[in-house]
């Protein structure tokens, strides 16, 4: 649509007001882009709802949704399996850039709960999955780090047929899957389920095998034909406060890990946890179930500053956890060789002129906790050596041909969600260079889509949001996961909350020559005579 | 923008993969399973080209016991009006029978009767080629068979130039016409098989295609070969069809040889002195069209027996059509009307000059198909000369191995010309408005009947056109870029074609090269091709003759 000099939209010319003769069916289109993709005369395009083009893996959360919705929950299923293997992990702690974009807030205020909907369909019991592997290929990887981002690279590399070797330093995969989120929030009865394709597809996972340590990079680059790093960042950052260094100052991935072994000290009645993360609530919250009476957490942000999910701290403060917003550890004072209070300034502002985090103190105004435990948890850092690896920012190859980077050692997305999605990015890289093609043609941009555009809504009734139901807080002492997943008439329901924004459409130079409806999965496309030759 | 480049390596390049292309990349790998084969596509290879839903007959089978490759030559040469190629053709015809079978192994469904014998038609002036095929799904099994055997295929790219270096064709560079990436592709071999300009005239319906050839075919072979230096020929055969208004899907010879009536609009009956595409149009055109087909006398059988293949194979989209008007073949006539008209080699004469080893005049350079000419080849011709390119590529390289390191200075010339382009952002006109007027007025003076007035008028449209398309042209992002390119390309075709219907100073070939300022055929001075090929000057066309082949009678 162009406008004249004097601002009024005009139509261009006969060919563009020409009838569009592609009918879809909004009952029956998936938004899958089939027909997009195979259309030999480029006239199909898709609009990419906005919940799809938020995922940093490009699911189709409209797709799983609609057929929920349409009683097809396999077909919901089979959908997101086409994403990730990991459909039960996202659908507990995915950090949901797919709700933030959700256009039905536009509508009653509340986005589709597309987490808790993906949760059910990767929970389904009827539906085993199925691991196919290709062709071997004679083919091998290495890749070092078990986390989300070396276990996505590790399904997807395995499933093309290369021979995959999966190194991590701890006995079991899953990196911070494991070792830092907690229990509660994620079962390890899922975790293993979802981990189980290890096995299944033959993956030889290598525990306790540290990179520089036991295993050395020169050696892997040697050995195998492609080696992807997927060290994450578990450095643990200092507060640089004296005093710091005691048994009773305990890093946050240090300390879930001691409660995941079992193995978790003394904590006392009374725990400060500083730092404004998920990683800090997720201790905070941990500390009150070890049995902890007083839990306190707090941080340099102000509220609506603090990096964790604003569900999460409210779920924090349910369980009587206190928040104290806008402080800065300055001390650390010891009676009796014990802990016994830490000190805070005021944190006037959390960022500099320039928009960069440079804290600012009032070194007047204090504050002083008693505790018995503090737990830090101001963030991770790529541990030394290992930072700044250079790679190209689409193919995630290094400067080394034979080496890729993902996850949080290549940047510092810090979401579970990114880190699969680079493993992914980085899985399709090698598998190409494997194949000797080249890793970074088409993937620059480019995808028959449109992401600008109004969606249709006539179809949109308000209607609340459903509430998963979550274990009451009486119950709340154990590890027991504390989101409960939601009954089946309560899935679909909420999954007929969907817009279905997403549909596709012609630029009106159609041949009619059909792949599009031959290909469309649901026969929601159909391909009308154009008006002028009916 | 900045074109991101990517580079391929093959043994052989393949550019356009339709029947001709698949064919020439699956014999590729049969003939040497070893060698790199690459296919660069515009659209999607597993239904792209003319043959999305397969088509229903193999219009040159020469069926042993029936028919033979001699007179296949003898009757087509009649069809041709003497310009024929006799070797070229004669080859065709022998190996199209093996062709057929070979298709058959892979699945492809030829119907036989209940004493196991294939359906054969006539079409041609003498003997009954044409045999009947049901099968919808031919292309996808010709594109999941390439891909199976390892070739490796370069969807949405377009090829924009060969690369020629020291008087050899070694390789392409194209574009991705959704992502704007250049991939330059060296081959030891290309083959030329992007089939004819199926967008050359305007249809008069109102809607961008008429022909049932894929509209992406925009001359883009022709135009390519043509800037590389190689011979062209046959580009006064401005050919038209003549089949059901409006809609433009086939249905000609499955009713007439199945006992369908033709009649005119005075009712009078034509079925019986083999009408051919050339007399309907001669008819329609001394006024007494639209010519209709009537099946309500056949029985029940026969007409299911046409819808089967009518609404499953080629165009299965008439069925709707059919139903939007009204039409039962049981109680409605079928109203057939003329095409716009078009550039083919396969259903005419327009094509990259080949000889019987699908050798075009440059070497390391190969056509086959629609692109080419093999005169009227159809879809026979497509796949024997895709075959018959793959094995001669193969042999040419390894005769001649490509060295390694040849540089391309036109690759930075390409992208600066496409750069400029690009930010033709605020062009006055949109591209399809540009296509439209120059299809429009490509028909009104390229188009029989000729004469030396429109087409010298042609000729000053064309450079007018060629100036317009990077002065006024809008130009917003990659696809607006390769429509243009594609029109780019019309436009070279148009030029070829009026200068070689000037050159041609006689009327040949029914109405389609009608020259009302020679209307007579003239044998003694004009049996013979009209070779078109780049002159030294931009711009340039040099023209010439070739004598036509003729095979030795002993034969």
């Amino acid at each position: 649509m162009l406008h004249n000099a004097t601002g009024v939209s005009m139509e261009v010319n006969l060919l563009t007001s020409l009838s569009d003769n592609i009918r879809i069916d909004r009952d029956k289109c998936s938004a899958c882009g089939k027909c997009a993709e195979v259309c030999i005369l480029d006239n199909l395009r898709l609009q990419l709802s906005p919940c799809r083009h938020a995922c940093p893996l490009g699911m189709n959360c409209q797709g799983y949704i609609h057929y929920l919705a349409h009683d097809k929950a396999a077909k919901g299923t089979e959908t997101i399996r086409e994403s990730t293997p990991f459909g039960g992990i996202l659908g507990r702690i995915c950090s949901r850039p797919c709700e933030a974009a959700c256009n039905r807030i536009k509508v009653d205020g509340e986005a589709v709960a597309i987490r808790d909907l993906k949760r059910f369909l990767s929970d389904r019991t009827e539906a085993p999955i199925l691991y196919p592997t290709g062709a071997e290929s004679g083919k091998s990887v290495a890749i070092a780090g078990a986390g989300p981002a070396g276990l996505t690279a590790a399904f997807i590399l395995r499933s093309a047929g290369h021979r995959v070797t999966l190194y991590d330093r701890e006995p079991t995969p899953g990196g911070l899957l494991r070792w830092a989120i907690p229990e509660f929030r994620l079962p390890y009865e899922c975790l293993d389920r979802e981990l189980a394709f290890l096995k299944v597809m033959n993956v030889d996972f290598q525990g306790e095998r540290t990179l520089g340590q036991d295993l050395d990079l020169e050696g892997l680059k040697q050995q195998f034909d492609a080696v992807l790093l997927t060290l994450g960042a578990h450095g643990q950052a200092k507060l640089g406060v004296p005093g710091e260094d005691s048994d009773h100052v305990i890093p946050l991935l240090s300390f879930m890990k001691m409660v995941r072994q079992g193995q978790t000290p003394s904590l006392g009645q009374k725990v400060v946890v500083v730092g404004g993360g998920n990683g800090a609530i997720d201790a905070a919250q941990t500390a009150l179930r070890l049995g902890t009476r007083n839990v306190t957490l707090v941080c340099l942000e102000k509220r609506h500053e603090m990096a964790a999910f604003p569900w999460s701290i409210s779920e924090a403060e349910e369980e009587g956890v206190i928040i104290h917003n806008g402080w800065g550890p300055r001390s650390f004072h010891y009676k009796a060789g014990r802990l016994s209070v830490i000190g805070f300034k005021k944190c006037t502002a959390l960022c500099d002129a320039k928009g960069c985090f440079c804290p600012s103190y009032d070194e007047e105004a204090t504050m002083e906790l008693p505790c018995d435990t503090v737990i830090v948890a101001i963030g991770q850092t790529i541990e030394e050596g290992w930072a700044g690896i250079v790679h190209n920012p689409v193919t995630l190859q290094s400067e080394n041909p034979k080496v890729f980077v993902a996850g949080d050692l290549a940047s510092r997305a810090g979401t579970v969600v990114e880190a699969m999605a680079q493993g992914k990015e980085a899985a399709i890289s090698i598998d190409r260079i494997l194949k000797g093609e080249d890793p970074e043609y088409g993937r620059r941009n480019g995808r028959a889509v449109e992401i600008d555009f109004s969606p249709d809504w006539s179809r949109a009734r308000s209607r609340a949001r459903v509430v998963a139901p979550v274990l009451p807080m009486e119950v709340r002492k154990g590890f027991e996961e504390m989101a409960k997943g939601l009954p089946y008439e309560q899935a679909v329901a909420e999954a007929e909350r969907c817009l279905g924004c997403g549909i596709p459409f012609g630029l009106r130079t159609c041949w009619f020559c059909l792949p599009c409806e031959i290909e469309c999965p649901e026969q929601a496309l159909h391909v009308e005579i154009p008006y002028l030759l009916r | 923008m900045e074109f991101n480049e990517y580079h391929d390596d093959a043994d052989i390049l393949i550019i356009g993969g339709g029947s001709a292309g698949a064919m020439a990349a699956i014999r590729a790998k049969e003939v040497n399973p070893g060698q790199k084969v690459t296919v660069f596509e515009k659209g999607d290879i597993l239904y792209s080209g003319c043959i999305a839903r397969g088509m229903d007959a193999l219009n040159i089978v020469a069926v042993p016991g029936q028919t033979t490759a001699g007179l296949y030559v003898e009757s087509n040469g009649m069809a041709c009006e003497g310009i024929m190629d006799e070797p070229v053709n004669y080859r065709m015809a022998e190996r199209s029978w093996p062709m057929m079978k070979k298709l058959e192994s892979w699945g492809v469904f030829f119907p036989r009767d209940e004493n196991g014998s294939y359906e054969l038609l006539q079409v041609h002036p003498k003997g009954k080629f044409c045999l009947a095929m049901k099968e919808p799904e031919l292309k996808t099994i010709l594109a999941k068979r390439l891909l199976g055997l390892g070739c490796r295929v370069f969807n949405r790219v377009m090829a924009l130039e060969l690369i020629v270096d020291e008087g050899r064709v070694k390789g392409a560079i194209g574009i991705n016409i959704r992502t704007g990436e250049i991939v330059v592709c060296h081959a030891g071999a290309v083959i030329l098989t992007s089939g004819g300009t199926a967008r050359f005239g305007l249809p008069n319906n109102g809607y961008l295609y008429g022909v049932y050839d894929f509209p992406g075919n925009t001359g883009d072979g022709y135009a390519m070969a043509f800037r590389a230096g190689a011979e062209v020929t046959g580009f006064e055969y401005t050919l038209n069809y003549y089949i059901i208004k409006d809609i433009n899907a086939p249905l000609l010879y499955i009713t007439l040889t199945r006992g369908a009536h033709l009649l005119n609009a005075l009712d009078l009956h034509l079925e019986d002195n083999h009408p051919s595409i050339k007399s309907m149009i001669l008819e329609h055109r001394k006024d007494r069209g639209p010519l209709r087909i009537r099946m309500k006398h056949l029985p029940e059988d026969k007409i299911r027996e046409i819808e089967d293949i009518l609404f499953s194979t080629e165009r299965p989209v008439q069925q709707r059509f059919y139903e939007g008007r009204g039409i039962d073949f049981r109680t409605s006539d079928i109203e057939l009307w003329p095409t716009e008209y078009y550039l083919c080699g396969g259903h005419g004469m327009t094509g990259i000059f080949v000889n019987e080893k699908a050798e075009t005049t440059l070497p390391g350079l190969y056509a086959a198909g629609d692109v080419s000419l093999v005169a009227r080849g159809h879809l026979s011709g497509a796949f024997v000369y895709g075959e018959i390119a793959a094995e001669e590529a193969t042999d040419y390289i390894r005769k001649n191995p490509l060295k390694a390191g040849s540089k391309e200075t036109e690759l930075e010339v390409l992208k600066d010309n496409l750069a400029k382009r690009l930010g033709q952002t605020d062009g006055e006109v949109s591209i399809e408005e540009f296509e439209y007027k120059a299809r429009r007025l490509i028909s009104d003076y390229c188009t029989p009947p000729k004469n030396a007035y429109k087409l010298n008028m042609a000729l000053w449209w064309m450079d007018r056109f060629g100036k317009e398309i990077r002065e006024k042209v809008r130009i917003r992002g990659i696809h607006d870029l390769f429509k243009t390119l594609e029109v780019d390309n019309i436009i070279q075709c148009a030029r070829l074609s009026a200068t070689a219907s000037l050159e041609r100073r006689e009327s040949r070939w029914g109405f389609w090269h009608y020259r009302v300022d020679y209307p007579e055929k003239n044998d003694i001075h004009w049996l013979k091709h009209i070779m078109l090929k780049k002159g030294a000057n931009a711009g340039e066309v040099l023209v010439s003759y070739r004598p036509v082949a003729r095979m030795d009678r002993g034969e």
